[in-house]
């Protein structure tokens, strides 16, 4: 498991496949408070999906520049995307 | 020595299949250019197996596959294009008694034919094992040709939907099946056994490729007073329902807002076949307690859904294993009761009614 | 080549044609079911071949043809043009991919593309006009000049926008879009939209793409479509190129043509030869049926049929390296009628301008060369009939230039050369009235023609419309010599008119001189080869069933009323009649005929050579063939003879 839920946080370590998708969609509708700790070393584009649409507090590092400089700020967004 | 006679209007898609075969040392091959050249040579060159192509001039695959099932029976695997048209053709032939059926090269770059080559063999030696018993495939045929007339007049039914309500917690019962090679015939015996009312949602995971659960869920749906879906998004599972797990994909069960849903999931590489029947299973083991989940594996070529279904056992869930005497072939059912995963061992014709003893 | 890609290419003509063939029946005869199941299995055995080869584009195409006619053949739906014209562009660009694939081992360059346009043409019926292209400069799609528009600080020369759009189903087949995106390099900006609103996350699909990805980049555009090429249906990639010279297509050396000169004599000794191989190999099928005979020769005789089959393969091969080595661009003879306009124009006064397309087809030598005679009549004819004086066009709000437009295409295995003029089209009374003047047909006959029927006459033998015999056509040399020159290259001729804008004259023609389908017949001890192509059906019926119609016999066949001739009569041994006569019924445009022979032989594939000496003087030899056993056999023209 590279998604890791605690109490009131979700670890994302390692490489999160795309499979890990549905387990951090799951986590995240269960308790939408958590707060996201990026700690992986690669993130499919299924669980910035995730990520962006539902727009938790992500803290950590992006593990690539394009999703440091491009996604990170999408999800911290405050305004829904059009 | 396995002789196999390979069917097909294409000189070019002989000569892709003769040379796999030619490379295989107990294989000896023999071809036909259309239905009546097969029927001849079903005659003089008696083959074990049979492959057989679809769209063929004079008579096609369809027509030949049911003369030979009454004339000379023998296991036929349909080579069959990934259409639409070409998987309903190929459920239609797989009723009729076709016992396997294998994917007409893409050309992708994945499907290079050395890849494909020890894919097919398998498949064809699986095949050639298989004993037809024509008594049972006369009488499937005859069904068959009953249920056709049946497809046309029955243009609508009445299906009684179960509320779920809030107190849904306690109805959270799932079937889960699994099913691989001769599976949709054995599908379409066990749901189309089962009434409208049936109380547990049923999920399927019926190894397939993308374009062919579509058309089975579709043909399934027709024939079953149960109604039948392909899962290709989020769904809410509903009793009463059968979920089909869209092909080269795997099928999970999740909870959505407490709400059990099933979803298709990109096919996970540690599976080899898909929808993957053990990534179901554990799926399901992961949000619904062992007791109330019932598994039920199939015929089917392989081990898919012993291991998980066994685990299902150990923790208070009941599983069937389909009995050696119905099934196509005896790979994975025949694993479950290896491992000593099956608390029951059931012939297909019966396994219907037992399901409806357990869901009670 | 491989010996499997060898065998697609044969396997994958015939079906092309074979496709081909019923489409164009299909195009006649919409709601023939034989034909529109016969193009579907042709189509559908073709993606199955192209299936085994890596060749996504050719499978593509293939796969949305098949899918179209899946749909007419389950709706029970008749195929129009709309429909038709699109498949048929595919099952063309088949044959070049193939015949590209058979020379150079890959698909042309530009085959992603063109499979990716004739796709959406299939899928919309309307055909789709090529992109501008890239390097055209300073044409940049409205998205990526957008895209530019919201970074006026980012310098557009070498910047290199994309856009890209991952389908929805993209992680099933293993994209990680996000990861492609990180891997673009120089990377200046980016933008991310989404396809659709966000579901709420009880239905929320985490494994759909919803995701869509501008950006600008300032490496190189090679090498940002590098990392996309596995997904061209999902990228956009535009640069704005007026100032970038380093991104010009290089001159490629490699596709430099190496050529020799060859007497052409040489090259049709070749493909004689090719014919006489044919044959011989035509002649195994003896051996096959005598080892047959033999005591426990049946496995020989498999042999000998199997190794007929494989020598049939190569000889089919080599009879195409040989039939290419003739092909010539048609531009060589449309070049020349650029001078024949101008001079035309000299003696005419009338201005005029000529258009000329597809100058770069194909097609066998003699046929090319063939051509320049009966284009020479259609133009003289455009010119002295057509074209108006140029005060009359200046009346008629016509340009005071003339034109004259030869455009050829290829059509399946033909080529399609369409003379057009400008001018002032045909008035069929006119013709009518010529006609009934030159007493060609009946005042009766004459009213009753209809538009087609009328513009038949044209073709009739001395007709000509011109009412002062002028210097350039109106010299009895119409369009009777064009039809037959035409016929003498295999071809046929159409013509069609609008009146005050002007006349389109269509010359369908092979490409090259194929294989014939012959069958021998005998007559008075003497073999003869007939075209099976002219033959309807063989019938035998007693003698007592053919009735005297004046000085003719007929017989009655299915209530049809068919008029008789004996083939001895006619090749000048004539021999008395029978009690039971075999008899070839022919149809001949429109009408059918019965031929009556003493025998029916063996039917046979060959490759006919064109009379040669004595026999060229000799009407209604369409040529000569060998036999198995080595006999020369004289194959009758018999629309000649008949005529």
């Amino acid at each position: 498991m590279t998604v890791i839920v605690g109490e009131r946080e979700i670890r994302l370590t390692g490489r999160c496949g795309v499979d890990e998708a549905e387990a951090l969609l799951s986590a995240l509708s269960i308790a939408p408070q958590s707060r996201v700790v990026l700690a992986a070393e690669h993130v499919h584009t299924a669980l910035w999906q995730v990520l962006v649409a539902l727009r938790p507090t992500v803290i950590g590092g992006a593990p690539d520049r394009f999703s440091a400089d491009y996604i990170l700020p999408l999800i911290a967004q405050k305004d829904a995307l059009p | 020595m396995i002789r196999l006679l390979i069917v097909d209007d294409s000189a070019l898609m002989r000569r892709f299949l003769g040379r796999i075969f030619e490379a295989e040392a107990d294989f000896e091959t023999a071809s036909a250019r259309d239905g009546a050249e097969a029927l001849k040579a079903m005659h003089e060159f008696r083959p074990h197996v049979v492959t057989m192509d679809i769209a063929m001039p004079n008579m096609d695959g369809l027509a030949c596959l049911d003369r030979i099932m009454v004339e000379h029976p023998c296991p036929v695997v349909m080579v069959s294009a990934l259409t639409e048209h070409g998987a309903n053709e190929t459920l239609r032939a797989l009723q009729m008694g076709a016992v396997d059926f294998i994917p007409k090269p893409q050309g992708t770059v994945s499907l290079h034919s050395d890849e494909l080559a020890p894919l097919i063999v398998e498949r064809i030696r699986a095949a050639a094992s298989v004993k037809v018993r024509t008594s049972r495939r006369l009488a499937d045929r005859v069904r068959f040709r009953s249920e056709v007339q049946a497809l046309h007049s029955m243009p609508t039914r009445s299906r009684t939907r179960f509320s779920r309500g809030e107190t849904h917690l306690p109805n959270d019962c799932v079937v889960l099946i699994g099913a691989s090679t001769g599976g949709p015939p054995a599908l379409d015996a066990v749901l189309s056994a089962l009434p409208g009312g049936f109380g547990w949602p049923i999920v399927v995971a019926q190894h397939m490729p993308a374009s062919f659960t579509g058309p089975l869920s579709r043909r399934l749906d027709k024939l079953c007073a149960l109604s039948v879906v392909e899962v290709t998004g989020p769904i809410a599972v509903e009793a009463g329902c059968v979920y089909i797990g869209r092909g080269d994909a795997d099928v999970l069960l999740t909870r959505r807002n407490k709400a059990l849903t099933a979803i298709s999931a990109p096919s996970d590489p540690e599976h080899r076949w898909h929808p993957s029947v053990d990534r179901l299973v554990r799926s399901a083991m992961d949000h619904i307690p062992a007791e109330r989940l019932i598994g039920l594996l199939m015929t089917g070529m392989g081990n898919d859904g012993a291991a998980s279904m066994a685990e299902l056992r150990e923790l208070g869930g009941h599983t069937i294993a389909e009995a050696k005497k119905s099934a196509v072939v005896w790979g994975m059912p025949g694993e479950l009761v290896k491992l000593g995963g099956a608390a029951d061992v059931v012939e297909l014709a019966n396994i219907g009614g037992r399901l409806l003893e357990l869901a009670r | 080549m491989d010996d499997l890609l060898a065998q697609f290419v044969i396997e994958a003509a015939e079906l092309t044609q074979q496709a081909a063939e019923d489409l164009l029946a299909l195009d006649c005869e919409p709601g023939n079911r034989a034909r529109l199941d016969s193009a579907f299995r042709a189509i559908h055995t073709l993606k199955g071949s192209v299936g085994l080869f890596d060749l996504a584009p050719m499978q593509g195409a293939l796969h949305s043809a098949e899918d179209l006619l899946d749909l007419a053949i389950k709706d029970n739906v008749e195929l129009d043009p709309t429909r038709i014209d699109p498949i048929l562009a595919v099952l063309e660009w088949i044959d070049r991919c193939v015949q590209h694939l058979q020379r150079v081992g890959t698909l042309p360059p530009t085959a992603e593309d063109e499979g990716a346009k004739l796709v959406l043409w299939l899928a919309s019926g309307r055909a789709v006009t090529p992109a501008p292209s890239p390097v055209a400069g300073g044409t940049l799609p409205q998205w990526a000049a957008k895209l530019f528009d919201a970074n006026p600080a980012i310098h557009r020369n070498g910047a290199v926008a994309l856009r890209y759009t991952p389908a929805p189903e993209c992680f099933f087949s293993g994209d990680d879009p996000i990861s492609l995106m990180a891997g673009v390099p120089e990377l200046v900006f980016a933008r991310i939209s989404t396809r659709e609103n966000w579901r709420d996350p009880a239905e929320f699909d985490p494994f759909r793409s919803n995701l869509i990805f501008e950006a600008i980049s300032m490496a190189k555009r090679a090498d940002i479509e590098a990392i996309f090429r596995l997904i061209p249906d999902q990228i956009a990639i535009a640069h704005d190129a007026t100032t970038d010279p380093s991104e010009l297509p290089a001159e490629s050396h490699e596709t430099t043509t190496r050529t020799i000169r060859v007497d052409l004599a040489r090259i049709d000794d070749i493909v004689g030869l090719v014919g006489e191989l044919l044959t011989a190999k035509n002649g195994m099928s003896a051996l096959v049926t005598q080892a047959q005979l033999l005591d426990g020769g049946l496995a020989l005789s498999r042999n000998v049929a199997a190794l007929q089959q494989d020598i049939g393969r190569l000889v089919a091969q080599l009879q195409r390296a040989a039939t290419d080595v003739r092909m010539v661009p048609l531009g060589d003879t449309l070049r020349r009628l650029s001078r024949l306009v101008r001079e035309i124009s000299g003696q005419t006064g009338k201005p005029l301008q000529l258009v000329v397309t597809g100058g770069e087809i194909e097609a066998d030598k003699t046929i090319v060369d063939g051509l320049y005679e009966p284009l020479l009549h259609i133009i003289r004819n455009a010119v002295d009939h057509g074209i108006e004086p140029e005060e009359q066009r200046q009346i008629a709000g016509k340009p005071a230039k003339g034109t004259i437009s030869v455009s050829a295409r290829q059509v399946g295995h033909r080529i399609e050369l369409a003379v057009g003029d400008d001018g002032r089209g045909i008035e069929l009374g006119h013709i009518r009235s010529t006609a009934l003047a030159r007493g060609l047909i009946s005042a009766e006959a004459a009213a009753a023609l209809g538009e087609s029927d009328c513009l038949e006459l044209l073709f009739a033998p001395g007709f000509s419309t011109s009412e002062t015999v002028s210097d350039l056509s109106g010299r009895g040399v119409g369009m009777d010599a064009v039809r037959s020159s035409v016929r003498r290259l295999g071809g046929k001729v159409t013509i069609s008119s609008a009146v005050g804008t002007g006349t389109t004259i269509v010359l369908s023609l092979p490409t090259s001189f194929a294989m014939s389908r012959v069958i021998l017949v005998t007559v008075a001890g003497e073999q003869y080869g007939v075209p099976m192509e002219s033959i309807a059906e063989t019938v035998r019926i007693p003698a007592s069933a053919i009735t005297q119609v004046r000085s003719n016999e007929a017989f009655a066949l299915r209530d049809r009323t068919i008029p008789i001739l004996r083939l001895g009569d006619i090749v000048g041994s004539g021999a008395p009649g029978r009690s039971e006569e075999m008899l070839l019924v022919l149809e001949i445009g429109a009408s059918a005929l019965g031929l009556v022979v003493d025998g029916i032989g063996e039917r046979f594939e060959t490759l006919l050579r064109p009379p040669a000496g004595l026999l060229r003087a000799v009407r209604g030899i369409l040529g000569t063939t060998v036999l198995g056993d080595g006999r020369i056999i004289m194959v009758l023209d018999l629309e000649a003879l008949l005529a």
